[in-house]
């Protein structure tokens, strides 16, 4: 009864241009389920997934994802605030979509101030096998940056998890170093789940949702 | 009330599947359907017997009355049923598809040939279209399949004359199709039928530009201002601008295949445009100018809430959030101390206006609001007492309203919905599922989701004609002439209305705030659980607690009096019109210089080789290499469009030696 479902809920976004791929990315993770998203009678959280961070602890990532929005620039904006994450996404075989990665971040860094976000630039592999980045290149902004890099792939869903499993363990362990808060009743970013039922949300279905991180 | 839209929504209603049927070139997918009869008494033998023949493989219940249906009393012993076996096309080839416009169903047939006319754009171009149909119709012997065909180009016509444009493929393919066979009565009156559509078009364009024109005039500008226009006007002048914008949407643009990918699709822009321009405004109104004390800050702040609660009422979605958005951006969400001078009523008021665009549950608040309003006449809902006693509420508080009252809540009203939640699940549809299967076919059923979408659009665009709202052309002069701020600047004027370090929501790992949070002041701050705006009694405690370590960035101290906001360019930039930025009473030429040079990306040119100038209306200002430059500025002009111009030493020294000799010798 008081079983809690979840002990932290993080909210991450997705940023990059608008044909990067990033509702691709959130098709894998969660499911293919949002083919549905426009039922207003299906009250699911679509966006929602549990993972396992390696301590065990079970984390809600909530994803927000402004797909089609990209131009209203001021939904970006407020849905930047009350987050503790941003998936950069690039498309690797269009480098016009590499080079604005770091105008993407800055305008995250700016809209979650004071908080310090946590970034991960995900490349997304469309069908063609040519890159258009440079491995050297993402070292590059990696280093400079200081912030975790990953290959995923649109067609076969490769590394999807892997691209959320790190962002979200990087988030957890800032947690744990007491960078972040949970409960800032000003900041939706990190929420700590109770019953359930406190942070907002959705029901949640669990069992084949949960997935196992090592 | 939707009728017509909501049986094009399940492939077929009442009906089970079947099972699926292969062509080469197309899919099925085979319905059983129920069919009521409802005949006068006199035919009911016939009737009978012809509903006992007819079902076929599917048994009778024991009536064959539907049972789940309400009873029209006397009538039940007429109603009778039987079962007809449907095809739906999942799939095929352009010219299946096309084909199947003429399924032997009626019932189908207009359901998918709205969803084709509505997505097509997505797999075939208007001129590959209209030579297949074309095609069809010249080279088919059975007269029901060519008579669709022209009933296809005839609702074609009718619902997206667009396509028919002079000058567009689709009417040179109709010219060139339709000539060497124009003795083809029913082709050739298709074709007058389009140019006499087209010229009415053309009139009803030429109209609409005259009146824009008379829009723009100069004259109309600072006819209003901020604080003191009535706010319902400025909420019915923004509806007039939506619905406009809302009414001209052509909704397959929209589709995630042609507006994620930019596809021409410049009625969505038009819509994205005027979003960004009003939350611009917000922002910047809010911001801006530079002498505003806190309370005139707060005092625009509440106009905009205001405004929001005008828009809520004339259900005007799309301003609300954009006005919404602007205000919780964090340029403006974070000036606490502008947010602790608005009345608590008024705060409650917009944390519920905020809510309706809420993400949770799949955005389920505005989807149901949407559903229960959409099409209504008035903001009533009727599902909830809670959003009653709120929009109860807000009426009450709606001054601007309530003189008015009731005559101008009588005005019947239309629903401007906030195209973005559209466009996002159209998004999510197009990569969701694949355009093309079993090997090249069109995938028809992706094409009747994302029609189910489109159709709910359209089922607003005819509420949204329900407006009756005159424009003001002062109104949209004035609310043009407003100045719009760039995301960086914004942020920098935000910081220097309120340093950081005060912001209310420190987190850092050092920070008094996580260390010192003794239960009391959580307690406090869990107090207030609605909403998320820093309320004066949270933020005061966290003022103090800050304050008492504080100095953790320092940034207060360099926090120049006064400041100005300058417009920035440089011909060596000539790719950026101008930039803004602001200038401090201590802030001297070079600093001036490298400021701008940097806001303009030219942070590698060294400031020494620049000269600042300011340009007037007719004439420039030069600044001596070490002046003051926030006072040294003509400040004649209105604020908000002080321009300077950073201009290469070079430039001036090869024009005119005069000037530069004037900048190196003085100050």
């Amino acid at each position: 009864m008081v079983e809690p479902i979840f002990d932290y809920q993080f909210r991450l976004i997705l940023i990059g241009d608008s044909t990067v791929g990033k509702s691709s990315l959130l098709k894998y993770f969660t499911d293919g389920k949002f083919s549905e998203v426009s039922d207003p009678t299906v009250g699911v959280d679509f966006f929602a997934r549990l993972v396992q961070v390696q301590d065990g602890t079970r984390v809600k990532l909530q994803l927000w994802d402004t797909a089609g929005q990209e131009r209203f620039r001021s939904i970006t904006k407020s849905y930047y605030r009350n987050s503790v994450g941003a998936l950069l996404v690039y498309d690797t075989t269009n480098h016009d979509s590499f080079e604005r990665i770091p105008n993407w971040m800055e305008e995250a860094r700016r809209h979650i101030a004071p908080f310090k976000p946590v970034f991960i630039l995900v490349g997304c592999k469309s069908d063609l096998p040519e890159s258009a980045v440079t491995s050297e290149e993402v070292n590059r902004l990696t280093v400079n940056c200081d912030i975790k890099s990953i290959i995923t792939s649109a067609k076969t869903g490769d590394n999807v998890e892997e691209a959320f499993r790190l962002i979200t363990e990087e988030i957890y362990a800032k947690l744990k170093l007491g960078e972040f808060r949970a409960d800032d009743e000003n900041w939706d970013g990190i929420k700590r789940g109770f019953n359930g039922s406190g942070s907002g949300g959705g029901p949640l279905l669990m069992g084949e949702q949960v997935s196992k991180c090592c | 009330m939707d009728a017509d839209e909501s049986c094009s929504l399940a492939p077929v209603e009442n009906s089970r599947h079947w099972g699926e049927e292969k062509e080469s070139d197309a899919v099925w997918g085979i319905f059983l359907k129920k069919v009521r009869y409802q005949r006068p008494s006199s035919i009911v033998q016939i009737v009978q017997a012809r509903g006992n023949h007819s079902l076929g493989d599917k048994k009778v219940s024991s009536n064959g009355i539907d049972s789940d249906e309400p009873d029209d009393s006397g009538e039940i012993a007429h109603l009778m049923w039987e079962t007809v076996r449907l095809k739906v096309l999942r799939a095929g080839s352009l010219k299946k598809v096309i084909e199947a416009i003429a399924n032997d169903d009626t019932d189908i047939q207009a359901t998918h040939l709205s969803v084709f006319l509505a997505t097509y754009r997505t797999f075939a171009s208007p001129a590959e279209v209209m030579n297949e149909i074309i095609k069809i119709y010249r080279g088919s012997t059975d007269e029901f399949l060519s008579k669709a065909m022209l009933d296809a180009l005839n609702v074609w016509l009718d619902t997206y004359p667009e396509d028919f444009e002079l000058g567009t493929e689709g009417f040179e393919c109709l010219h060139k199709t339709v000539l060497p066979f124009a003795q083809d009565e029913n082709l050739k009156s298709l074709l007058l039928k389009t140019q006499y559509k087209l010229r009415s078009r053309r009139k009803m364009k030429k109209a609409a530009s005259v009146h824009s024109l008379r829009a723009y005039s100069p004259v109309c500008i600072k006819t209003y201002s901020l604080p003191t226009i009535p706010e319902n006007h400025f909420a019915q002048q923004l509806t007039y601008c939506d619905k406009e914008l809302f009414l001209n949407l052509r909704v397959w643009e929209c589709l995630g295949g042609l507006w994620k990918r930019r596809c021409g699709c410049p009625t969505v822009a038009a819509t994205v445009e005027q979003f960004n321009a009003l939350s611009g405004r917000v922002v910047a109104t809010i911001l801006l100018d530079p002498a505003a004390s806190i309370q005139s800050r707060a005092k625009t702040l509440d106009k905009w809430i205001r405004i929001s609660q005008e828009l809520r009422l004339l259900k005007n979605f799309s301003s609300l959030k954009a006005i919404v958005s602007g205000l919780e951006s964090n340029p403006v969400f974070r000036l606490s101390k502008v947010w602790q001078l608005i009345a608590k009523d008024r705060l409650a008021i917009f944390s519920q206006l905020s809510q309706i665009f809420s993400e949770e549950n799949n955005r389920m608040a505005q989807r149901t609001l949407l559903e229960t309003e959409g099409t209504a006449k008035f903001p009533t809902p009727t599902k909830s007492p809670k959003e009653k006693r709120f929009l109860n509420r807000v009426l009450r508080s709606s001054q601007s309203t309530t003189k008015l009252f009731p005559a101008e809540i009588d005005t019947p009203n239309g629903t401007i919905p906030y195209l973005g939640t559209f466009l996002t699940d159209l998004t999510f549809i197009d990569s969701a599922l694949p355009d093309r299967v079993h090997g090249d076919l069109i995938n028809f059923e992706k094409r009747r989701k994302e029609f189910e979408i489109l159709a709910q659009l359209k089922l607003l665009q005819g509420s949204a004609k329900g407006y009756r709202l005159e424009e003001d052309p002062y109104f949209t002069g004035w609310f043009s002439a407003l100045v719009c701020l760039d995301d960086k600047s914004a942020y920098e004027l935000s910081l220097s209305i309120q340093p950081e370090r005060n912001v209310f929501k420190g987190h850092r790992k050092t920070d008094s705030f996580t260390s010192n949070s003794s239960s009391e002041n959580i307690d406090s701050v869990h107090q207030r659980k609605q909403g998320s705006i820093p309320s004066s009694n949270e933020s005061s405690i966290l003022y103090g607690v800050t304050g008492s370590t504080g100095n953790s960035s320092g940034l207060s101290s360099n926090i120049p009096e006064s400041t100005v906001v300058v417009k920035v360019s440089s011909p060596s930039k000539g790719d950026v019109l101008y930039k803004s930025m602001m200038v401090g009473n201590s802030d001297h030429t070079p600093r001036v210089l490298a400021q701008a040079l940097e806001k303009l990306g030219l942070e590698d040119e060294d400031p020494r080789n620049y000269q600042l100038v300011q340009i007037l209306p007719h004439k420039e200002l030069k600044f001596p290499s070490n002046a003051n430059v926030f006072y040294a500025l003509d400040t004649s002009v209105p604020l908000g469009e002080i321009r300077l111009e950073c201009r290469p030493i070079y430039h001036l020294t090869n024009n005119n030696n005069s000037i530069s000799k004037h900048s190196t010798t003085s100050s």
